[in-house]
């Protein structure tokens, strides 16, 4: 839908929403109880084995943003890598041995002309093989919503601020392709390697909510 | 008609830059998903429309208590599980943890 029929729209789903600091903490333990009684249940019914279940948990484990951080090292440190992660990300990250699960990576690259961040308004697509569980402000009704429309003001929230003269670019996730921010890499980081370079890669910075930053 | 779901450009409150760890639960429960659609019994597109579906009071929860509601949902809808079996098990599992048996 275009931005400008948004505003015509009432939006009646606000109405019901629950704040999640006025939830008491009885009604976490209801949701600890429904994940254990649908393992217990599916494993009974030789749906799953909890063999399946542990794998999965273990690769979520093993997910997160020190994965993305040494993709923009090696895109920072090498340009033919660069040029490939910024033709086709899903083949690219696969020569680093990360799998994108069928999904499509498309790396956006931020310059002194153009700023990206990424979003997912529909739901809270992410690229978890590479940067792991989203954070809770990337999952909150308020990113969502306002990313896309506010982006400034969004970032200004993070204590980011981009220049009036850079574009802001806000790509919107979907089920099958997922973002990931190539940072710009800071001055004075001339010297370093890429395992240094790799330290000041934040998730925020793929993201595109925050900038690397090498002055620490 | 705009659905629950499609939320961007959507006036709403500032965005809180925290990001608590996630908890056990939560985990588990993207774990049975990510087995399910391992083993082909669920795809992503199923849990998608499962989430969009859900009702609003549900749908506005925070967002692994709506993937939960969603899972129950399809469990259901594919015969795998039903909310009352769910729900019996839910009691039975508390009863287990109040009684230390």
């Amino acid at each position: 839908m275009a931005e400008e029929e948004r505003g015509h729209v009432e939006a009646h789903h606000h109405d019901h929403e629950v704040a999640p600091e006025n939830r008491d903490v009885e009604e976490t333990g209801h949701y600890e109880l429904m994940a254990t009684a649908i393992r217990e249940l599916l494993v009974e019914k030789g749906v799953v084995t909890p063999e399946q279940i542990r794998e999965q948990l273990e690769f979520m484990d093993s997910r997160g943003p020190a994965l993305g951080a040494e993709i923009v090292a090696r895109a920072w440190t090498d340009e033919a890598f660069k040029e490939r992660l910024l033709e086709d990300g899903t083949a690219a990250v696969d020569e680093l041995g990360i799998p994108m699960a069928g999904l499509e990576l498309v790396v956006v690259e931020n310059t002194p002309d153009t700023h990206n961040m990424i979003v997912c308004t529909l739901c809270s697509c992410y690229p978890r093989t590479i940067l792991g569980l989203p954070p809770d402000w990337y999952k909150s009704k308020s990113y969502r919503s306002r990313a896309v429309i506010e982006p400034r003001a969004v970032l200004e929230e993070f204590g980011t601020s981009i220049p009036e003269n850079t574009t802001v670019r806000v790509h919107d996730s979907n089920a099958d392709m997922r973002y990931l921010v190539l940072p710009m890499r800071p001055e004075g980081t001339g010297g370093w390697d890429a395992e240094r370079l790799a330290g000041i890669v934040t998730r925020d910075c793929m993201v595109g909510v925050a900038l690397p930053d090498a002055s620490g | 008609m705009q659905r629950q779901h499609d939320m961007g450009g959507m006036p709403s409150g500032p965005v809180d830059p925290d990001s608590p760890p996630t908890a056990p639960w939560a985990k588990l429960i993207t774990a049975t998903v990510g087995a399910l659609r391992e083993k082909k019994l669920m795809t992503v597109d199923e849990m998608r429309r499962a989430l969009e579906d859900l009702p609003s009071e549900q749908y506005d929860r925070d967002y692994f208590e709506r993937w939960a509601e969603a899972l129950t949902d399809l469990l259901e809808e594919k015969g795998l599980a039903t909310h009352d079996e769910i729900a019996g098990r839910m009691d039975e599992i508390r009863r287990r943890l109040e009684g230390g048996t």
